[in-house]
């Protein structure tokens, strides 16, 4: 039954595709945004969400819900091999956002990847000029979790003294790739990490320190 | 709260075109909030946007209207200053185009406010986190009036290549014995871009250093958005031997007795009498709730509405 209700044979169009949107969009992606751009003036700090957006179920509603409130028509979007290759979200996105899709990562103004050790390096996407380092891409990672334990001491503009961070999984090879994608101000990337039900964010002027482990015992007790 | 605020009844009375929250559709604010991101990650580097034609001329804060519009929702207050007040033309008139486009509570105390938008002044009160202050910018580009085409600023900003900002400086103390700029006072943000913090007179430049709430630069007929975030290095820029430093005022502010703040001329009849008095007008009321009296304060008439009432009309006098 499912399955004849997903394509109609005279128009041939996804029904799909075309539920689970934004319910009130106008309202949640103002509370969206407002969100987003707090996590981004206030590094590492974490902002709790909820949405009623329905992807399909290879990417979390708040993925979805993110995007929506930052990409459309004007913007392209990459999404990683797996996703990409998920004909059920990219008719899903194409239905609710529009964005057209990036063949490379490095055309890309947006970059939906998923957290984990296989993440692609920083270094493949739009870092902008130094004329326009405001032509960079804005990645938006999956993350499982995330926290305010100190596996990362963050500092920089929007940080008063440090923040800690603690994001599941990433590659290991990640914080020595944001410490290059750091040395690059003004260029480089900024990223949105998203967990099911909050966000962060870092922006390129964010410096990562690994935390002592041992501070971290004792912040903990 | 969370439905839509313009029923179509409201439209069909001829009250209120149909329009969207906050005036703005959505695609405009997407691209706006897209800048603005890229603005607080790229901290006093100007971001190109798409600015929209405003139902106001250029000048008149398009720039800071847009950025508000994009950013305020049901749940903020709204501040709007023109000059520190509250009460003149360029804030009343905001403030109403959002009481009446986005229904968003509007306010005159700072503390109370979510959102303030301004033209050219900071708060005497401290900002707290979570505020957003919002700059109208007339002409967002510092290096404008020292090389007028834009690829050329545009490879300065590149290159930090900022000589001709520290000779423009240095020929104000040649010629003047003195740095001779008063408003618009060139910073540098986080020790890379220099940047314009709109026409504020320079007085208020120290609370953009490590400042607890976000600032966002709009400027509409420029088509630049910029930004601050909370807790960054923004420094005046000066020389060893002739640091930066801000106005000083003689005397208090003549209504509430305030000192270190920034003061008002206001001329009082066409003899010399003038007063000076807070530009900041919440910043005095509240002074002037507590209780606190300057030489010229409301004491010496019946109440603080025969002062106002006879301040406006030698004002109209002369």
């Amino acid at each position: 039954m499912a399955e004849m209700m997903s394509n109609n044979p005279a128009t041939g169009a996804n029904l799909d595709a075309m539920i689970g949107g934004l319910g009130d969009p106008v309202f949640q992606t103002q509370r969206l945004f407002r969100s987003i751009m707090d996590a981004m003036a206030r590094p590492g700090t974490i902002h709790p969400l909820k949405t009623d957006a329905q992807p399909p179920a290879s990417i979390y509603p708040l993925t979805a819900a993110v995007l929506a409130t930052l990409a459309d028509a004007d913007t392209s979007v990459w999404l990683e091999e797996a996703l990409a290759d998920n004909s059920a979200l990219v008719n899903w996105l194409t239905f609710h956002i529009g964005a057209p899709f990036a063949a490379e990562p490095s055309e890309a103004s947006f970059a939906v990847l998923k957290g984990g050790k296989e993440m692609p390096a920083l270094d493949g996407f739009a870092k902008g000029s130094q004329d326009y380092p405001d032509r960079s891409a804005t990645l938006i990672i999956e993350v499982e979790a995330l926290s305010d334990k100190p596996q990362w001491c963050l500092s920089g503009p929007g940080i008063k003294d440090q923040n800690s961070l603690t994001v599941s999984v990433l590659s290991s090879l990640f914080v020595s790739q944001w410490q290059d994608n750091h040395a690059l101000f003004p260029r480089g990337v900024d990223i949105i990490f998203v967990s099911p039900d909050a966000i962060a964010c870092l922006p390129r002027t964010t410096r990562i320190a690994l935390a002592n482990p041992n501070a971290s015992d004792k912040q903990e007790h | 709260m969370t439905s839509a605020p313009f029923s179509s009844s409201e439209a069909q009375s001829g009250a209120i075109a149909d329009y969207n929250f906050a005036y703005l559709d959505e695609q405009t604010k997407r691209m706006i909030r897209r800048a603005i991101l890229k603005g607080i990650a790229i901290p006093g580097y100007q971001v190109p946007f798409a600015s929209r034609e405003m139902p106001m001329p250029y000048g008149w804060g398009t720039g800071g209207v847009q950025v508000t519009a994009s950013i305020i929702g049901p749940d903020d207050t709204l501040k709007v200053i023109d000059q520190g007040a509250d009460d003149t033309t360029n804030a009343v008139s905001i403030r109403a185009f959002f009481a009446k486009m986005a229904k968003v509570k509007t306010t005159t105390h700072t503390g109370e406010a979510s959102v303030i938008q301004t033209r050219h002044r900071i708060p005497e009160e401290q900002l707290h986190e979570g505020q957003v202050i919002v700059f109208q910018v007339p002409i967002p580009e510092p290096l404008r009036f020292l090389e007028p085409r834009e690829t050329e600023t545009r490879k300065m900003h590149a290159v930090e290549d900022y000589g001709l900002m520290h000779v423009k400086l240095y020929e104000d103390i040649a010629q003047k014995g003195h740095i001779a700029t008063n408003y618009a006072y060139p910073v540098k943000v986080k020790g890379r871009y220099i940047m314009d913090p709109s026409p504020t007179p320079k007085f208020d430049n120290p609370k953009m250093n490590q400042s607890e709430a976000l600032q966002l630069y709009g400027a509409g007929r420029e088509m630049r958005i910029y930004a601050i975030p909370p807790y960054t290095d923004v420094v005046s820029l000066d020389f060893e031997d002739y640091p930066f430093e801000v106005q000083t005022f003689e005397e208090p502010c003549a209504l509430c007795g305030g000192t270190g703040v920034f003061l008002d001329e206001v001329i009082l009849d066409d003899q010399g009498g003038r007063m000076f008095v807070c530009s900041d007008s919440d910043y005095c009321e509240d002074r002037r709730a507590k209780g606190h009296r300057g030489a010229l304060s409301p004491d010496i008439y019946e109440s603080e509405e025969s002062l106002s009432a006879q301040i406006s009309q030698e004002g109209a006098d002369a």
